[in-house]
Parts: structure tokens; C-alpha cells; sequence
């Protein structure tokens, strides 16, 4: 009997009663001992069923899951999905439209409607604070979860309608805030509801409440200082509660929505501290103006944490201390790694391809254009003599660059009186392919003309103008075709009637004069270094040796259609007719270009190039090699190898 | 993978260049013959280069080797076949392929590098000045092997 009591709570211990033979035989014992074993196995598996039976219907995984699936048909998820559905609505509504922004609010209706959100918002924080424990929770945590959702909708109009992005609470997301109030409605019902909860709602209705506030006063830039108060005002009150009652005090949930938050404080307060020793040491109090913090590593960075950080004021705390703890965490590595440059400023390249901006190259013209003005005349011979033998290669280098109808084509234009230029010309021409002697006394001859018509010009007209050379150019041509008023290369708003007066009636006819323009950079250049040419074609000089400086044969090939307009279309070259005709050339040359070389990524020749990268704004990668480059390591660009800066991702709008 | 593809097409299209996968089924391993460039003691001999290609190429530079005790050159270690060339090393950019690799190869015959020998005795040579000394030490390696 003894033994029966000591097993109490386990009587299917106690199988002293149960046998299958009677006696005390060894036999006996034998079958008897395993009996009893599993006659006591089994009365304890079926009294563990029948206790857990009896306490609960469900074990406690299948339990959880009805909790969850309870939630997601509880009217707080319904409504936390359809807000979410509604606010992404109003917030791609300007997107979905013109340019126009659909939604109009006047500065009263905005006013309105955020107050209409502040006092629910202030009424369910006061009743809240009162009511807490009462046993009508359920229905007035329903009430206030809905002036919530309210906030989020007035908030999100009103900045849609103002174009700006709506200010959120990184913290309290409505979805983890409907979570929350579904566990704290569950906990109304079991009449469990504690005040840990309390806080959490509190504030995060106060961090509405400062949304609304900042937004009525149109002070969003102040959102962060308020934001920052009220989560150190919270982070100490709950270092309160902790202290006084011990770390479970604070529900799990709270903790973890505060750690990020607690984690950022001390990192920065960390690092803070050790910027101030650093700064500490290298105090010298004798000489304050000898402490070179500059030397220290940190130095920049806390010199402009505020750009690094990069924030405009109406971000909220958790994410302001979230990005700054991470640009302190990656430490050295940001100053390697491209991290904290991503933040930095945008630098802008610093060429741009002179093809597509005319204008611009012109201009360009216009700082060197006279710089020899005071130069005596120098005698044209001497460099004639001394540049004799390159005419040949320059002729026939025109020869095969040109092409040949232009040539016919011009001569044609060129030649009002019915002479048979073209033929003398083409003979000129084909001349100079077998005779370099005879080809010379001909450009002598134009070059001499040339001469003459420069001389004529008056400077200060041409002075003024940005467009010399092409006046220059132009005033002869004109002379030869005798269209002159109709074809001058100035864009309408530039265009000055006295300077097309002044710039008629001047010279002669000069035939092929073009080819000896567009031949002559490599050669005149020599010429000029020697310090001689005379004035007229010392402004061409100017120009063309600007041009020839950098090898740039293709920029006059890329005048050649301004001329070929000119000769072809008896009238005046616009800014906007150019910027016609050039178009099509753009065209044809990105068709030469995509023909011959393809835009492929140089690395995987399998996507398109989208890449361009800085500071060498070499254009040859896609993203998707530059992101696997970037991960083993590269930090010089594929092409130039020099430094990578960053990068620009170039979107295809036309698709 | 489908980079190494797209270079076999070119380099197949292309009859002039003797650069070919050993087996037409794996494009792991290329084989390529290059000509001793003139004005070299290389002049009139044909090298065979030995290309494997790395799982991570063109991230990384395909390694290279002329047949081992073939090559007399101050970057190439004359025992093993393996070339110093900064290229294959740290040098190595994606954008560079298969075909440019075998032409920085050939290029290296005619300007054989000192400052980074992998064959000491031609090295010393070859920093001495002495240049007599020097081709014709690469010819008597090469004619050995006829």
C-alpha cells in the first residue's frame, strides 16, 4: 500500500495487481515483468490522451494557425487591405493621368481635412488612456483603428494632391498596427488586456498626430526634430518601465519594433564618443590653431554627416538614425566602395558630343576667333613655298573622304554663268591625283582670291558674331551663286541685318573654294604654327586649327552637310532647319553605328548596354555585369580602367 | 557561358586565325597557333598555345601556356610553358576576349619584357643588352627542338 501512494500522480506505475501467472516462480516472474511493463506503457499513453483531452480541444500549433487564419478574416485585415488598395489607388492616380495633376485641393480644404483627422485622433488617444481595461474594448479599439486608417487616407490625398510622397511612419506600418490591435482586440475578449500594449498604440497615434500637425502648418521639414523627441521621449519611458519591473515588463513586440532604433542610438553614440576622444588628443590647448583635425580619418565624414545622410527634415527617426548607423557600420569599406558615394552628389559630365550641339561648337569659335587680328600682313607666298609638296596628299585625301557626286553636284551649283566648270574643276581634281604641280597653281590661284576677300571684310561686323567662319564661308559662296540674302547660316534670333549688308558685294567667284577649306586644316595649321597667312584666311586659320589641333577630320565632315543644304536649297540655314536635317543624319548614323558595332554589353555581348559609368563616362556594360563585377571586386572601369566613381543607368523611353 | 559562344562564331567565321577549341564539343580548352613574328629570332617558327577557360571567364582572364620546353622567352618560363603577361594576371578586363589574348600573346614575342622575366638567363641577357647574345640563344633553343 506504501508502494501505491508513492505513485501518486502515476497509478499506471502501480501494476502490482496485474498478472497473467500466479505464484512466485522465476518462471512467473519472467512473463509477469514484461506484462506489467506494457500494461503501465499503456495506461500512461491513454491518460496523457485523456488529460490533454480534457484541457484543451486542439493542440496548440493547429490553435496558431486558426489565430492567423482568424486574423486574415478579422475586420481589422479587411480593412487594412482595402486602405492599402485605396491609397495605392490615390497615389498612382496623378501617374495614371496627363501631366495635369487630377486632384485640386485649395490650402482651406487640406486644413480641413487634417483636422478632421487631429481631433478623432487627440479624442481616441484621451479615451484610450482612460478607457484601457474597460470592458467595451472590443468595440473601441475598432473605433480608433479606424481613425487611423482616416490619418493614412487624409494624409495620402493631400499630398497627391500637393505632389509630394506622403509621409509615413516607418515604424508603424498600418499593416503591423492591424496586427497589433487584432492581438489586443483577442486579448479584450479574454479579458487579459494589459498596459503594455498602451504605449505602443499611444505613440503610434502620436506619431500621426505629428504627420497631421507638420503638414497643416506646411512644415514637414520639422517632422524629424518632432519624430526624434517623441522616440526618445518613449525609448526612456520604456528604459522606466524596464528598470522598475524587469525586462518583461515590455511586450515582445514592442522590444522588437524599439531594438533597430536602440541599436542606431548606440552606434552613433559610440561612434560620437570616439570622434570626440580622437578630437580630445590631438587638443594641443598652447596652440588651439594647430590641431589639424583634418588629419583624422572621420574628419570629412563629420563634417558632412548631414549630406551623407542625405535627409531633408521629414523623414522619420528610425529611418534617419537606421541610415546613419549603416554609413558608421561600413567603416572603411565607404571609402573603398562605391556605399556612401551613391549618396553623394551628381556629377555631370563634362563632354558632350559636339555633333549634336552646333551651337555650341560655334560658339567655341567665337573666344579664339581674332586673336591675330593685330598681325601684319604676312606674305601668303612663304608658306606657299614651304607647303607646296602637301597639297598633293591633302587633295587626294579630300578625293577619297568626299564624296564624289557632292563634288560634281556642287560644281554644278556653283556655276550661274554656264562655264564648264565642272569639267575644268574635275580636271583640277583629277589632276591632282597625277600631277601635284599644275594641281598647285590652280588652289594657288583660288587661294590668292581667297586672299582678296578677306581683306575686304570688315572685322567689327564679324566680331560680334559667333558664327564667323560660317559667314566668312558664306559670304563667298554667296558671291559666286549671286543668292546672297538667302543663305546665311545664323539662326533666327541672332540673325543682324547689317552684318548680311555689310558682308554682300564682296569678292569673287572662287571655284572649289570648299575643298580647299575642308583640305586644308592639317596644312594651314603647320601654316599658322609658322606664324604666317594673311587675315582672311587667318580667321579661318583660327578656326580650323582649333579644329585640327585634336585630329578632328570629322568635324568638318560633319559641316559638310550644312554646306551640301546650302547648295542644294537655294535659301537660308535655320537653327531649326539644321536641327531637321540633322536629325535624319543622327539617324542614319545610329544606324551605321548599331550596323557595324553593336550596343551589346562588351562583357556578355548578351544584353544591352545600359551603363554608362564616371568619372570616364565609358558606355559598354550592362547592369547585370556591372553588378557581378562589382561583387568581385572591380572598381576600375572595363574599358579605360580608370577609377569608378559611379554610374548612370540609361533607360530606353521610346519602348 | 553564351559570351564563349558568340567568340566561337566570330572566330569561326574568320578563316585567318588559327584559334580553335580542341574538341568541337567543349569549348573549355582552345588551342592556337601563332607565328614568330618578323625580325624576331622567332622568325620562321610556329608556336602552340594551350588555352583553358575558366568557369567565371570573361570575369576572369582565361589561362594560357605554351607547350612546356617549346618557348625561349624572357616572360615565359621555359620549363613549365606558363607567361607572365599582365593581361592574363591582374590586368585582365572583361572586355578583353579570346582573340585579343592570343594577339597580346604574339605581340609579347616581338617585345619581350625585362622587367618581369620568368627565364632568368635570357632576362640577364636581355638586361645586359646584349642582344646578339640573346638571339641567338633563342635560336639555339629552338633549333634544339628541330
Amino acid at each position: 500500500m506504501s508502494a501505491n501512494n508513492s505513485f501518486g500522480s502515476m497509478p499506471y506505475l502501480n501494476q502490482t495487481g496485474h498478472y497473467i501467472i500466479k505464484g512466485n516462480s522465476s518462471f512467473a516472474n519472467v512473463i509477469n515483468g514484461p506484462y506489467k511493463m506494457l500494461r503501465s506503457f499503456s495506461g500512461a499513453v491513454s491518460l496523457q490522451y485523456q488529460q490533454a483531452h480534457d484541457a484543451t480541444e486542439f493542440s496548440t500549433g493547429l490553435r496558431q494557425f486558426l489565430n492567423i487564419l482568424g486574423f486574415f478574416f478579422s475586420g481589422y485585415a479587411v480593412a487594412c487591405f482595402a486602405t492599402a488598395m485605396l491609397l495605392n489607388g490615390i497615389a498612382i492616380l496623378p501617374n495614371s493621368r496627363t501631366r495635369e495633376n487630377p486632384l485640386r485641393l485649395s490650402a482651406w480644404t487640406r486644413i480641413y481635412l487634417h483636422v478632421t483627422a487631429i481631433i478623432p485622433m487627440m479624442v481616441a488617444i484621451f479615451l484610450l488612456n482612460r478607457n484601457w481595461g474597460n470592458q467595451s474594448m472590443d468595440i473601441f479599439l475598432l473605433k480608433m483603428y479606424y481613425v487611423i486608417i482616416w490619418s493614412y487616407i487624409v494624409e495620402t490625398v493631400t499630398s497627391v494632391a500637393a505632389g509630394q510622397i506622403p509621409l509615413e511612419s516607418s515604424d508603424y506600418t498600418i499593416f503591423e498596427l492591424s496586427i497589433q490591435f487584432y492581438n489586443m482586440k483577442k486579448l479584450s475578449n479574454a479579458d487579459l488586456i494589459s498596459h503594455e500594449y498602451l504605449s505602443d498604440c499611444t505613440v503610434a497615434m502620436l506619431s500621426r498626430l505629428l504627420i497631421h500637425i507638420v503638414e497643416i502648418f506646411s512644415a514637414r521639414e520639422k517632422r524629424l526634430i518632432g519624430s526624434t523627441i517623441l522616440n526618445i521621449g518613449y525609448l526612456s519611458y520604456l528604459g522606466k518601465v524596464t528598470y522598475e519591473r524587469g525586462p518583461f515588463a515590455i511586450s515582445s513586440s514592442t522590444k522588437f519594433r524599439q531594438i533597430p532604433k536602440l541599436f542606431g542610438i548606440l552606434v552613433v553614440g559610440v561612434s560620437a564618443i570616439c570622434y570626440f576622444l580622437a578630437c580630445l588628443v590631438r587638443i594641443n590647448p598652447l596652440y588651439l590653431n594647430r590641431t589639424h583635425l583634418e588629419d583624422l580619418k572621420f574628419h570629412s565624414f563629420m563634417q558632412n554627416w548631414t549630406t551623407h545622410v542625405n535627409f531633408k527634415g521629414d523623414e522619420d527617426f528610425l529611418l534617419v538614425i537606421s541610415r546613419l548607423a549603416m554609413l558608421l557600420c561600413s567603416g572603411t569599406n565607404s571609402s573603398d566602395k562605391a556605399m556612401h558615394r551613391e549618396f553623394s552628389n551628381v556629377n555631370i559630365p563634362n563632354r558632350i558630343n559636339t555633333d549634336y550641339a552646333i551651337s555650341d561648337t560655334l560658339f567655341q569659335v567665337k573666344e579664339h576667333r581674332f586673336d591675330n587680328d593685330s598681325d601684319p600682313l604676312p606674305d601668303s607666298n612663304k608658306y606657299r613655298s614651304e607647303k607646296d609638296g602637301n597639297w598633293f596628299k591633302y587633295i587626294l585625301l579630300h578625293v577619297l573622304i568626299q564624296n564624289p557626286w557632292n563634288i560634281i553636284h556642287r560644281l554644278i551649283f556653283r556655276n550661274p554663268t554656264g562655264v564648264p566648270v565642272d569639267d575644268v574643276a574635275l580636271g583640277n581634281v583629277m589632276k591632282s591625283e597625277t600631277d601635284s604641280d599644275v594641281e598647285d597653281t590652280v588652289e594657288f590661284a583660288s587661294d590668292s582670291e581667297l586672299d582678296e576677300t578677306g581683306e575686304t571684310i570688315e572685322e567689327d561686323h564679324i566680331e560680334d558674331n559667333a558664327y564667323t567662319w560660317m559667314l566668312l564661308e558664306n559670304d563667298l559662296d554667296d558671291n559666286e551663286n549671286s543668292s546672297s540674302e538667302d543663305s546665311e547660316y545664323i539662326p533666327e534670333d541672332m540673325f543682324v541685318e547689317d552684318e548680311l549688308t555689310n558682308l554682300e558685294n564682296k569678292g569673287e567667284s572662287l571655284i572649289d573654294k570648299e575643298i580647299i577649306i575642308e583640305d586644308k586644316p592639317k596644312l594651314v595649321s603647320e601654316q599658322y604654327a609658322n606664324n604666317t597667312g594673311n587675315i582672311s584666311l587667318d580667321n579661318q586659320i583660327d578656326i580650323i586649327e582649333l579644329r585640327s589641333q585634336e585630329k578632328d577630320m570629322g568635324w568638318f565632315l560633319s559641316l559638310q552637310s550644312i554646306f551640301n543644304f546650302h547648295l542644294t536649297h537655294a535659301e537660308r540655314i535655320t537653327r531649326s532647319k539644321f536641327s531637321e536635317m540633322k536629325a535624319q543624319d543622327a539617324k542614319n548614323n545610329m544606324d551605321a553605328v548599331n550596323s557595324d558595332t553593336d550596343l551589346l554589353c562588351a562583357v556578355c555581348k548578351t544584353n544591352e548596354r545600359d551603363i554608362i559609368l564616371w568619372p570616364c563616362n565609358c558606355f559598354a556594360m550592362c547592369d547585370a555585369c556591372r553588378i557581378s563585377l562589382s561583387l568581385r571586386g572591380y572598381d576600375t572601369c572595363v574599358c579605360c580602367r580608370r577609377a569608378v566613381d559611379g554610374y548612370s543607368k540609361i533607360v530606353d523611353t521610346s519602348k | 557561358m553564351s559570351r564563349l559562344i558568340k567568340e566561337y562564331k566570330t572566330i569561326n567565321a574568320q578563316d585567318d586565325i588559327l584559334l580553335f577549341p580542341e574538341t568541337a564539343d567543349n569549348l573549355n580548352n582552345w588551342t592556337a597557333m601563332i607565328t614568330g613574328p618578323p625580325n624576331t629570332p622567332y622568325e620562321g617558327h610556329d608556336f602552340k598555345l594551350y588555352i583553358s577557360i575558366p568557369d567565371a571567364y570573361p570575369n576572369s582572364p582565361p589561362m594560357v601556356k605554351f607547350h612546356r620546353e617549346a618557348m625561349p622567352h624572357v616572360n615565359v618560363n621555359y620549363e613549365t610553358g606558363e607567361i607572365c603577361l599582365d593581361i592574363l594576371k591582374g590586368e585582365w578586363s572583361p572586355v578583353y576576349n579570346l582573340l585579343y589574348t592570343v594577339q597580346s600573346i604574339e605581340r609579347l614575342l616581338s617585345e619581350p619584357n625585362a622587367d618581369s622575366p620568368l627565364n632568368l638567363e635570357l632576362g640577364i641577357l636581355m638586361r645586359e643588352g646584349d642582344k646578339t647574345a640573346y638571339d641567338s640563344l633563342v635560336r639555339y633553343y629552338l633549333q634544339r627542338q628541330k
